[in-house]
């Protein structure tokens, strides 16, 4: 019984354990550029700032301000993610994995603010989720070609 | 829609991603190069079609389908025991002696494992397909996740940093980690749902998982980066009259 018990617990440790690293080495994937940028000044995201703020001038945790900046931006990213040069309108295997990534994350971010550990780690993950989000949707519109389609064009084919 | 509808979308959508990536590896060439993945694979749609034809023929009640599925079952924990040991050997291949060391203990493990099994038989032969079964391999699968982890940590430790291995190794421990604690839990409440839900939903997409894992390594990844070789090339002109034939 105590063994069944202990191969429980360890396993759903390890469980998650592989899982947050997988999550992790896709996250690490490199892009020859930041595509990211245009996506942020054109929709004016706060990631950014946030990654910033909790990584170059180590400030404070302003926990409710950043809670709802990410939140928001997550929002435009995974629409933009499903509907931004995407012709299936769908979340890709790897984005339906990251989106769980984001929102088991930001559980962990909400438990560890009630518990008042340390919230600079999770924030910077939140961040890095966005960060490849936004470089992929870049990406993709960067290769998309829009050149022959005008506006009208493109509206018909919706 | 119903849960059983969920049970068979759950259960053909591993079936069909474990042919598609067998497939894949054979067409793109991969298949030399990741043999055991192919064995695995293999063995994994063999146990599939079995246990298949043993439901429809025989029936989920019976005997005959106990007997299958839980023989399979230890037939794939066996293959992926295969899977980790030439997993070892790769992450191991500039350091034999490392892989000396790792075989042996490889050996003592399974052993132990065998061993350990055998007096648990003894005692449990009355109620073989019930408890001993799922113990065993509630314990096996727990082996392999440990041994996954050493695994994983080495190619943390590896001279060469392969990122494919690691992916792969990744997903292996999704497919380890959820059986064992799946059948751990199936062990400790001893409740039929339990056990049904967990059969018929939680490893089967644990297998998903795994096999979207290493799909994403193998297509994505970029493999080892190739050692550069050092041979001295030919000595400049001026230099070679500095060279004495004597």
């Amino acid at each position: 019984m105590l063994v069944a018990a202990l191969i429980l617990i360890l396993s759903i440790a390890m469980f998650f354990f592989y899982l947050q690293t997988i999550c992790l080495k896709i996250l690490r994937q490199e892009f020859d550029r930041d595509y990211f940028l245009p996506i942020v000044n054109a929709n004016r995201l706060e990631f950014p700032a946030v990654q910033r703020a909790v990584e170059e001038f180590d400030a404070p945790v302003d926990y409710h301000r950043f809670c709802m900046m990410l939140k928001c931006d997550f929002l435009a990213l995974s629409y933009l993610l499903k509907n931004a040069g995407n012709e299936s309108h769908r979340y890709s295997t790897r984005d339906w994995l990251l989106v769980l990534y984001f929102h088991l994350t930001y559980f962990f971010l909400q438990i560890r603010h009630l518990l008042r550990m340390d919230e600079k780690t999770p924030i910077l993950r939140l961040t890095s989720v966005l960060k490849f989000f936004g470089n992929v949707i870049g990406l993709r519109v960067n290769s998309a070609h829009y050149r022959d389609i005008s506006a009208s064009d493109y509206l018909l084919t919706l | 829609m119903s849960g059983s509808l969920i049970s068979y979308v759950v259960s053909y959508a591993g079936f069909i991603l474990e042919a598609g990536l067998l497939v894949y590896l054979v067409g793109s060439g991969h298949a030399k190069r990741f043999w055991e993945l192919v064995f695995y694979l293999s063995m994994s749609l063999g146990v599939g079609v079995a246990r298949t034809y043993t439901l429809h023929y025989e029936g989920f009640a019976s005997r005959q389908y106990g007997y299958c599925y839980w023989i399979t079952d230890l037939m794939l924990v066996l293959a992926a025991f295969v899977l980790v040991v030439s997993f070892f050997r790769r992450a191991c291949f500039a350091n034999r002696e490392m892989w000396q060391f790792v075989r042996m203990l490889l050996a003592a493990v399974i052993v132990a494992i065998a061993v350990i099994s055998y007096f648990s038989l003894a005692s449990h032969n009355d109620n073989f397909f019930s408890f001993f079964i799922v113990e065993f391999s509630q314990n096996l699968y727990f082996a392999s996740l440990v041994l996954t982890t050493l695994l994983y940590l080495m190619t943390l430790k590896m001279e060469i940093s392969d990122e494919r291995l690691s992916m792969i190794v990744c997903g292996l421990g999704i497919e380890f980690a959820g059986p064992a604690a799946g059948l751990a839990l199936v062990y400790l409440t001893n409740v039929g749902w339990v056990s049904a839900y967990i059969s018929v939903y939680f490893v089967p997409l644990c297998d998903i998982g795994m096999i979207l894992t290493w799909l994403y390594a193998i297509s994505r990844v970029p493999g080892a980066a190739k050692v550069p070789s050092h041979r001295i090339g030919a000595s400049p002109a001026f230099a070679r009259g500095n060279i004495s034939n004597f």
